[in-house]
């Protein structure tokens, strides 16, 4: 994390929240940066609002979802307020999205170096000849065995792992600043993932590319990312470097995705799952949002106000026993071994 | 979890004898080309589609073997042709040392069941968990709805969920009604295809344990199908590791994790994500993707892509065969060099 200062990308307590009469809070409050050629990663489980954070910096929220408040700053300029012409003329040259499908992403009626040139041509002003060469360039880059042939295959043509790198070939494509990705990989083998995500990161170090990866799988981010961020129920409950989170968590909730999530190096070590269901996001509990899921919880952890505060450099929980979450014994949580 | 459920024939058999087998299977599809299409002869021309191209599997009793591999490898083709769903083109599939006929009686469907990947659309969405159970168990009446409660109570769910229809459910609570569903008629395998894939890690680890308790409690034999390894690792004793519609390697989970004595296996070891410290090789552990299932490489099948690739790779099949380094073991590998795997001089492509 840096200050908002030399930050490329800062998100300032962004809101989000559903239009009509009565509207729920699916983010509520979250704030982080990004510095020029960082990488963050973005975890939580279904429903934390993580893809919608994601969604609100491209400016594609779903309908029916709304930003409420907060800003949304990159290279200083908040793009929730800025006419819809000059944000549509960042999207593509300083900020790409890679979504997680993308035979839904991909259009299915053009070849796909038609698409992957499509945004050098519309912003870049790249003539028909060259857009094409530029295509295949890119097409090799991102590792497609036979660019040449491929340039004019459909997405239907290609297999799922293939259709990945053609989404990071158009990503990539006018050399922006920022890159945001949806998880990516999670529709794909282990073996093309592992492609996937190599390709992905020499890129972006390459290029000097930031880099805001949203997925559910902490071993993704702990190979992917400098830095990640932990969402739970709309809000973000620890941020920090890769290192330091996973040497140390300082929220039980982070702590829960580790226990709960097979590790291939350690074998040996047994799961323990977070009881319990995330809560609904209509009706939350007072203070802390997992206090009713947490084994370490303590009488007062309901009592608000819960904040994520700092607690040393880069890094912030919103657990208020966070030095010392894991002295309390165990307790017995209600509805324990049920989901 | 409350009182086990019993299942009715573990007992009579003996230890040593696989309770499901597949022997020589094959799957193929045919394709018709483009030529003989235009000119309207079916027959004429025709492309093959191996899916599965004679696979020989041992499922013991009480046991839980994982089947891993990239997709279209064939993982899911077998289950079904385990499961009785597919009629394998050639091969035979055994239960309890028995040949099964192409047709199988509705006892013997009871014997093997699966569960999904995704519990949204394999349950039956106007059905409540209740009915759906009670018409499954073979009790009837009074002993039936005693049988259903017992049944929610094994895979942890509520009382109350009798009432409930699917989509007043959760995913985790989804998955363990479909293999409350699954156990309702009380099998002796069962087959978990993906079943915790598309699941949240910390749900995913409520169900990992439910299928160790249930695996352990009743016996059963769990064919556990998936390609996230670390799962695997977790829950398995043995791992069938599948490449274009071939077994290539089986063997105990722990040595086969540890040592792999195919270049696949090891490939697929290395492409998984490890929470430990970042790796700095930029290299993908295994380039490309498997070829066309209709053109198969000659030799074998893995040589496009195995970086240990010699000469007779090339030109030969290697047979699925005891690994002779691993005499004590009950290890098999099909590659050539299985015995001085992974090669001292690793070159680096």
């Amino acid at each position: 994390m840096t200050t908002a200062g030399e930050a490329l990308l800062s998100v300032e307590d962004l809101v989000i929240t559903t239009r009509g009469a009565r509207p729920t809070t699916i983010v509520d409050g979250v704030s982080f940066g990004v510095p020029a050629g960082g990488s963050l990663g973005i975890v939580g489980e279904s429903g934390s609002g993580k893809s919608m954070t994601l969604r609100a910096i491209d400016g594609v929220l779903p309908v029916g979802v709304q930003v409420a408040s907060g800003a949304i700053r990159f290279r200083g300029r908040d793009l929730l307020t800025l006419p819809p012409r000059e944000h549509a003329a960042l999207l593509g040259p300083e900020i790409a999205m890679i979504f997680q499908e993308p035979m839904t992403a991909l259009n299915p009626t053009k070849p796909v170096g038609i698409q992957i040139s499509e945004g050098p041509r519309r912003h870049l002003g790249v003539g028909r000849r060259q857009a094409h060469d530029l295509a295949v360039d890119l097409m090799r880059r991102t590792g497609i065995p036979d660019p040449e042939r491929r340039v004019t295959a459909y997405p239907h043509e290609l297999s799922g792992g293939l259709r990945q790198r053609v989404m990071i070939a158009m990503a990539l494509s006018c050399e922006p600043a920022l890159v945001l990705a949806d998880e990516p990989t999670t529709a794909l083998d282990v073996t093309v993932q592992d492609q996937v995500l190599k390709l992905l990161s020499t890129m972006c170090d390459e290029m000097g590319v930031a880099l805001v990866f949203v997925t559910h799988d902490l071993a993704v981010v702990r190979q992917t990312c400098r830095d990640m961020a932990v969402m739970y129920a709309g809000k973000l409950v620890e941020t920090g470097s890769v290192e330091q989170v996973f040497a140390d968590p300082r929220h039980p909730y982070t702590l829960g995705l580790m226990d709960s999530a097979p590790d291939f190096d350690q074998p040996d070590r047994e799961l323990v799952p977070i009881p319990g269901l995330p809560p609904n996001l209509a009706n939350l509990p007072p203070g802390c949002v997992f206090a009713p899921r947490c084994r370490y919880a303590r009488p007062d952890c309901t009592t608000p106000p819960i904040e994520l505060t700092e607690i040393g450099v880069g890094r912030t929980s919103a657990c208020r026993y966070h030095a010392d979450f894991r002295s309390v014994a165990v307790a017995a949580v209600a509805g324990d071994d049920h989901e | 979890m409350s009182e086990p459920l019993s299942t009715a024939t573990t007992a009579v058999r003996t230890p040593g004898e696989p309770v499901l087998q597949a022997r020589g299977v094959k799957v193929r599809y045919h394709e018709p080309s483009a030529l003989s299409r235009l000119i309207g002869r079916r027959r004429a021309g025709r492309r093959v589609l191996h899916a599965l191209d004679g696979v020989d599997l041992d499922v013991m009793p009480g046991e839980t073997l994982a089947l891993v591999g990239e997709s279209g490898s064939g993982k899911s083709t077998l289950a079904k042709v385990l499961v009785g769903s597919l009629p394998p083109t050639d091969g035979t599939v055994l239960f309890s040392g028995r040949t099964l006929p192409a047709r199988r009686s509705s006892a013997m469907h009871r014997r093997i069941q699966m569960v999904f990947q995704d519990p949204y659309s394999s349950l039956n969405p106007r059905m409540t968990a209740g009915r759906m159970l009670a018409e499954l168990v073979p009790e009837r009446g009074e002993a039936a709805q005693q049988a259903v409660l017992t049944l929610l109570g094994t895979v942890g769910l509520g009382e109350d969920t009798v009432t409930a229809y699917p989509s007043q459910l959760s995913g985790g609570q989804r998955q363990r009604l479909a293999i409350a569903r699954a156990l309702a008629v009380r099998p002796d395998v069962l087959i978990a295809d993906e079943a915790v894939s598309s699941l949240d890690v910390s749900v995913q680890a409520t169900i990992l344990q439910l299928l160790a308790d249930l695996q352990r409690d009743l016996g059963l034999s769990l064919l556990f199908i998936a390609h996230n390894l670390a799962v695997v690792q977790h829950l398995c004793q043995r791992v069938a590791v599948m490449y274009l519609g071939r077994i290539v390697e089986v063997g105990d989970a722990q040595e086969i994790f540890g040592n792999p004595r195919h270049p696949y296996t090891q490939a697929l070891i290395d492409a998984i994500p490890r929470m430990g410290a970042r790796r700095i090789d930029a290299a993908p552990a295994l380039p490309g993707e498997p070829p066309s299932p209709i053109n198969l490489p000659t030799g074998c099948r893995f040589h496009p892509r195995c970086r240990f690739a010699q000469d007779i790779c090339r030109t030969t099949d290697p047979p699925l065969v005891p690994v002779e380094s691993d005499q004590e073991s009950d290890r098999v590998s099909a590659c050539h060099f299985s015995s001085t795997f992974p090669p001292q001089a690793r070159s680096t492509t």
